[in-house]
């Protein structure tokens, strides 16, 4: 998205949050840092930059502004600040998120494209605010709460894209948080990514019902054209599903039959993102 | 073959823990044992996976879905198959009523921040289902335990859980900061009032206050709450606890299964196994000339002998004959090779980095290799099958 977004002109930050993801990996980068860092510059006129948020930094980076950097050392010393912040979890997530709008406020990129946690965790990370809003009456926590809200339910600043795989589970998993963000977060929904469909092979499907299985049906070819027939039914299906299930456009991503993803495989999925996207509100 | 009293499924997302789990706890009432497999897993795929759905639950005589009490699960096997998913608020209600006497049950239950504390995904779920996992290991319905567990934003979460919680109630620092009215602490220093008024005035006094009453009832609990989070701190340690991990054939869940891995062994903790599972189908077992070009297109079979720990579960789809040379090329011949070609590639990418897997692997650890299924196992039989490659003693 990132990449697609910067290739169509736009300065583009790309925003990672803790946890196992590594976006930089395939420009050929080390793991981001806290500091705004370039990334790409696509010939198009864009720029991707790339920074990683973590909820400590951005804590630390919160009290500091609260003009109490002499104390914050001695109130991260003394525990209170776990204490409370594992008291109230969402104070992690609020702080980030609450980074996320200070640069959205100051103007830093065209568009953030934020890294958030995966489905079971997404709710609860975008739900913090309002969480966190009903448990604080007043004070600056109360405060920050508002200011994302604010971001979170105005469709032109921020929305959410889903994205998903066709299988059975992952289906399943989006439509719910699809219908769970939309009651508990009332952010607004972009298009659903399915990632990883296997593009059709023209051809394959054996032609009318005397050739099933083609003159040799046990021959290695028939098995991996049967298999291949039968994932990508599989698939179709799960997408029917989906379309079914959830009134929001969809955007397919083909599978690129590697094991990892390269800066290469990059490129033809933000050609791709460009393609489907052209025309539409984007 | 008797597997541990608990087996931890850990794992990143989307590599089929759920299914394996499920497939686990199959092989051991195979066995004759009585297993539960408990999944923390908010969309019911636990339930999806065995059947459970809604329609097929009256078939089983199960209601909806799965809950927080286990459910029998009919099939096919001498022992019992029971399965259950965590309600992390259920657990909680239950822990506080054991430890905690009515009125202060009741007073922390009604604390806004427990909710907050158990709705959230940051460890307090996984501490829920450490707790889970230690009542249904002493309830003598089971032998074994399958924990499914939930995907954490690190999947060791789990493992930390209830140690974080009980240094977090333990924390001295936390009652010389936030309780310092109660009567061992009254002498604290003005300073640590400080602490707190600037605590208040950054997050709001209300906030803190909460904080304050939730940990002052807490800090009261009964000694029983403290011992419990010791004795799952143990069991997980323990040897009647044995830890699977689950992966796929791809970059990223493989560097996150190595990561914990060695997060396992730090804690000094048994993996029994590592699964790759959601293989393609066609590396290892090709046969030596593929019809479709050069030899150097073939997956190579690469000995297997170079990692001794390895199963041949990956037979499941066995590739007989040779298909004859096509002299012709019709248009569906060429799409018969463009496939066999790109799954070919696919698959020998794949037996490369399992390959690396193996070849890091501790000698002795079994690395059990299942193949992509191409329907979703929400059969009992595909589940059986599975259960039954699982099984199988390493060669």
């Amino acid at each position: 998205m990132g990449l697609a977004a910067a290739r169509t002109g736009s300065d583009v930050l790309l925003v990672e949050l803790e946890g196992h993801s590594n976006l930089a990996a395939p420009f050929g980068l080390n793991q981001l840092s806290y500091l705004d860092q370039p990334i790409e510059a696509p010939a198009e006129g864009g720029h991707l930059r790339g920074r990683r948020i973590t909820p400590d930094a951005a804590l630390a980076e919160y009290l500091e502004a609260g003009g109490l950097r002499a104390i914050t050392d001695r109130m991260t010393r003394s525990g209170a600040v776990e204490a409370v912040s594992t008291a109230a979890p969402g104070i992690r997530d609020l702080v980030t998120l609450g980074k996320i709008r200070q640069i959205e406020q100051a103007g830093e990129a065209d568009l953030v494209v934020v890294d958030a946690p995966a489905a079971g965790h997404a709710v609860s990370f975008l739900r913090s605010a309002s969480g966190l809003a009903a448990s604080a009456t007043s004070g600056p926590i109360r405060h920050q709460a508002d200011l994302v809200l604010e971001m979170l339910g105005d469709p032109q600043r921020c929305q959410v894209m889903l994205v998903t795989r066709p299988e059975e589970g992952p289906v399943t998993e989006v439509v719910e948080t699809a219908y769970s963000l939309e009651d508990q977060v009332g952010v607004s929904l972009a298009p659903v990514v399915v990632n990883g469909c296997w593009p059709e092979v023209e051809g394959l499907e054996p032609s009318g019902p005397g050739s099933v299985g083609g003159a040799d049906p046990d021959g290695v070819l028939e098995q991996a054209a049967r298999y291949r027939t039968g994932l990508g039914t599989s698939q179709r299906r799960e997408i029917d599903r989906l379309v079914a299930e959830l009134p929001l456009p969809t955007i397919e991503l083909p599978f690129l039959f590697a094991t990892d993803i390269d800066r290469d495989h990059l490129g033809i999925l933000a050609d791709t993102m460009i393609d489907r996207l052209e025309g539409g509100r984007w | 073959m008797t597997g541990p009293a608990v087996m931890i499924c850990l794992g990143s997302g989307g590599v089929g823990k759920t299914t394996v789990s499920a497939a686990h706890a199959i092989s051991g009432a195979m066995e004759g044992r009585r297993v539960v497999v408990l999944t923390i897993d908010p969309a019911q795929r636990l339930a999806t996976t065995l059947g459970l759905k809604a329609e097929a639950g009256a078939s089983l005589g199960v209601g909806q879905g799965l809950g927080n009490e286990p459910t029998l699960v009919e099939g096919p096997w001498p022992g019992e198959l029971w399965a259950a998913m965590l309600d992390p608020s259920e657990t909680m209600l239950t822990l506080l009523n054991e430890h905690a006497s009515p009125v202060r049950a009741a007073r922390i239950a009604a604390n806004p921040l427990l909710a907050n504390i158990v709705g959230s995904m940051s460890g307090a779920n996984e501490y829920m289902a450490a707790e889970r996992l230690f009542q249904l290991h002493h309830d003598q319905r089971f032998d074994q335990v399958v924990v499914d567990t939930p995907p954490s934003r690190h999947a060791i979460d789990f493992l930390d859980s209830p140690q974080r919680l009980t240094r977090f109630i333990d924390n001295q620092l936390y009652r010389v900061v936030f309780a310092p009215r109660r009567g061992l602490l009254r002498s604290v220093s003005s300073a640590t009032h400080l602490v707190v008024r600037l605590t208040a005035r950054l997050i709001g006094a209300g906030l803190v206050d909460d904080v304050i009453r939730l940990f002052e009832d807490l800090g009261e609990l009964d000694q029983g709450f403290h011992q419990r989070a010791q004795a799952t701190v143990a069991l997980l340690a323990d040897d009647r606890c044995g830890y699977t991990l689950i992966t796929s054939p791809r970059q990223e869940p493989l560097r996150h299964a190595e990561w914990i891995g060695n997060q396992l062994s730090e804690r000094g903790l048994r993996l029994d196994a590592v699964i790759v599972n959601r293989l393609c189908p066609f590396g290892r077992q090709t046969p030596e000339t593929t019809p479709t070009g050069p030899a150097a297109t073939q997956p190579t079979a690469r000995a297997l002998a170079a990692a001794p720990s390895t199963t041949g579960a990956r037979s499941a789809a066995p590739v007989r004959a040779k298909a004859p040379l096509i002299a012709e090329q019709t248009a569906r011949q060429r799409a018969l090779t463009e496939n066999w070609e790109q799954l070919a590639a696919l698959a020998r990418a794949e037996d490369e980095l399992i390959d690396k897997l193996a070849s890091r692997l501790e000698a002795d650890l079994p690395l059990l290799l299942l193949n992509e299924q191409l329907q979703p196992l929400t059969t009992i039989d595909g589940l059986v099958e599975m259960a039954a490659a699982l099984s199988k003693p390493p060669t």
